[in-house]
């Protein structure tokens, strides 16, 4: 081949590269992009439901998150929020007047902060109640709506040298609204905490968090459980009797006769992965049941219309790159399972 | 008149993949072949300048002589680069675009390097980057190679479609294919020395070995940290052996001519003191 072929077919290969690097600049997807490109649904993770069956939950897209109501018994107007920062919680206050968020936004200096905003559904004034340094998870209200509880992981390092950065020391803690006053409960720096549940007297909180252990066969042998803290003496924490064999629980909601327990555990397994079910405990005869048979990944159970109904989220790519939720309800015995069209989301 | 062939066996021996000492022997062997034909046409009668280009014409044209030695010295160099260098190139671009459209990212700097690498490997063969026909640019050019079709496997492995199968099958035949080429150009030497040659070869192909036995083990230690959701700057401690390696492999060739009992030492004791450093690593990082 004699030179100034081989120095055209060199160049020649230089514009392919170009051309590429032109392709990559204009295909190239950002991180929510490719949820929603490659997710059938723009459902996002996080809802909610009112006793009156009042849905608040969230679509994202366009690198914004949009917060929506709809309630199938009545023409509720959808007010739409939109949030350029990711929304974490969301939950009602009892009677179903109040909306209390969690939003979490990136700092400059790489670090997050978490901002909990209240949303009032008669007045649509949307107010600032507080921002935090701490990871806050899991708002929940009072009975009277005057407080609002949440668990606050406050470190956010890594444990060891072969681990990245997770948030750790979960406490639970206590806003009053109209004092505006921050109080922090319990000083367990539990190493996790979740599924807040506030008791219908108010008198106590339910969360899941790990049985104690010291040694490093009961470390090893340790499952999660769902315990009742007394917010007088949150030291002397309650274990719900889940028997033994049960995996590990990992969220929960509670009816309102806080006799039965719904709660999120592993059941057997697809294609190497595990299932997510949900399952029904009963404090007072002891009868524990599986309550979902979707195979898939079951999750977020929230109970309304006074215990006769459980709504739930389920992740149709669980285990998979991008997430995909659908929204299900059923009966509190586990009947009549559907999935929940919600007009806002968009289905491929 | 003493006859001037400097040029024409210069241009000869820039034909061929040889270090500088090595075209330093092969000039001194075509030098020697070129001033006795010479003599032997002095002789015959012919006149000093008609004895000079009758050695040369006789030798034969510089780039065909150049390229037979080349092809002797260092057998299908240039068929395995033409190889290598097209078969990286499409597994870049096949790797890139598939990223591209099915999972919606870009690699565009690895794309780059990459892209670039290999064709510079398929253009070598060709005569376009003569400078870089050294022993040491050549392996500069395939260890680039090895550590971008490595970088490259990591993004295949993010590929979930079914092709993701192929492609590493692609890519490990260049990996595999880069580590042969590494040692070929490495072990494949032009001495007249031949004891000399035999203990470079080994040196060489000891130190070759344990390069790749502690880029493994690198490789494995950084991926199961990384797996168990390590990414901070401790990760960047696992180069230290590596860099042990180095230090101790320059060592050897800097001694090799002065003590050839110390450089073998030094052959024999590069891997345990490299590895040695994974045991003093997370003592080092428990500090950080």
């Amino acid at each position: 081949m004699n030179k100034p072929l081989m120095y055209s077919a060199f160049l020649g290969f230089l514009v392919v590269l170009l051309v590429l690097i032109a392709l990559g600049f204009r295909f190239n997807k950002t991180e929510e992009e490719k949820q929603v490109a490659f997710s059938a649904t723009n459902l996002a993770e996080a809802f909610t439901v009112s006793e009156n069956g009042t849905i608040a939950y969230l679509t994202h897209g366009g690198g914004k998150s949009t917060l929506h109501f709809y309630n199938p018994n009545s023409n509720l107007t959808d007010p739409k929020l939109t949030f350029s920062s990711e929304i974490t919680d969301l939950t009602f206050s009892q009677d179903g007047s109040k909306l209390a968020y969690v939003s979490v936004e990136e700092m400059t200096n790489k670090k997050q902060r978490s901002i909990v905003r209240l949303y009032d559904l008669n007045s649509k004034k949307d107010t600032q109640l507080f921002s935090d340094p701490r990871i806050v998870r899991e708002v929940a209200f009072s009975p009277d709506a005057h407080t609002l509880f949440f668990l606050g992981g406050s470190s956010f390092t890594h444990y060891s040298p072969i681990t990245g950065d997770r948030p750790h020391d979960y406490d639970l803690y206590q806003y009053t609204i109209q004092t505006k006053k921050l109080r922090q409960v319990t000083h367990q720096k539990a190493y996790e905490m979740d599924s807040l549940v506030v008791s219908g007297d108010g008198k106590s909180v339910y969360v899941e968090m790990s049985e104690e252990a010291n040694t490093p066969e009961e470390i090893f042998a340790a499952k999660q459980r769902i315990f009742r803290l007394p917010l007088d003496n949150p030291e002397q924490k309650e274990k719900i009797p889940v028997p033994s064999a049960q995996g590990d629980i990992y969220d929960f909601a509670i009816a309102p006769s806080e006799q039965t327990f719904i709660y999120q555990s592993t059941h057997g397994e697809k294609n190497g992965v595990y299932n997510y079910e949900l399952f029904r405990f009963n404090k007072s005869t002891g009868m524990n049941e599986v309550l979902t048979h979707l195979y898939e990944y079951a999750e977020h159970p929230v109970i309304s219309a006074g215990g006769k109904k459980i709504y739930f989220m389920v992740d149709k790519q669980f285990a998979r790159k991008y997430r995909e939720y659908h929204l299900y309800v059923m009966h509190s015995d586990g009947s009549k399972v559907r999935e929940i069209t919600l007009p806002a989301v968009t289905y491929k | 008149m003493t006859p001037d062939f400097d040029d024409f066996i210069e241009t000869i021996v820039n034909h061929t993949d040889c270090t500088e000492e090595e075209k330093k022997d092969l000039f001194e062997e075509l030098s020697i072949h070129l001033k006795l034909s010479y003599e032997d046409f002095i002789h015959q009668g012919l006149s000093e300048k008609e004895a000079e280009e009758r050695a040369k014409r006789d030798f034969g044209s510089e780039q065909e002589i150049g390229e037979q030695i080349q092809q002797a010295l260092f057998p299908y160099r240039k068929e395995s680069l033409l190889f290598l260098g097209a078969v990286s190139l499409i597994f870049s671009v096949c790797v890139y675009l598939i990223q591209l459209f099915t999972e919606g990212s870009a690699y565009i700097l690895w794309l780059i390097f990459s892209f670039l690498v290999s064709l510079i490997i398929l253009f070598l063969p060709l005569d376009i980057f003569s400078k870089l026909r050294t022993k040491a640019g050549l392996n500069t050019l395939l260890l680039s190679e090895l550590v971008l079709s490595l970088f490259g496997w990591g993004i295949v492995t993010e590929i979930s479609q079914s092709s993701s199968i192929i492609l590493t099958f692609w890519n490990w035949l260049i990996i595999i294919l880069t580590v042969i080429m590494i040692y070929r150009v490495t072990l494949t030497t032009y001495h007249t020395d031949h004891k000399s040659r035999k203990m470079k070869k080994v040196l060489h192909s000891v130190n070759l070995t344990f390069g790749f036995i502690i880029g493994i083990f690198t490789l494995c230690i950084a991926w199961l940290l990384a797996f168990a959701g390590m990414n901070n700057a401790s990760l960047l401690l696992l180069v230290l052996p590596f860099i042990v390696w180095i230090c101790f492999y320059v060592l050897q060739l800097k001694l090799y001519r002065h003590s050839k009992v110390i450089s073998t030492i030094l052959a024999i004791i590069a891997l345990p003191v490299s590895l040695l450093f994974y045991i003093i690593i997370p003592l080092v990082a428990r500090i950080m």
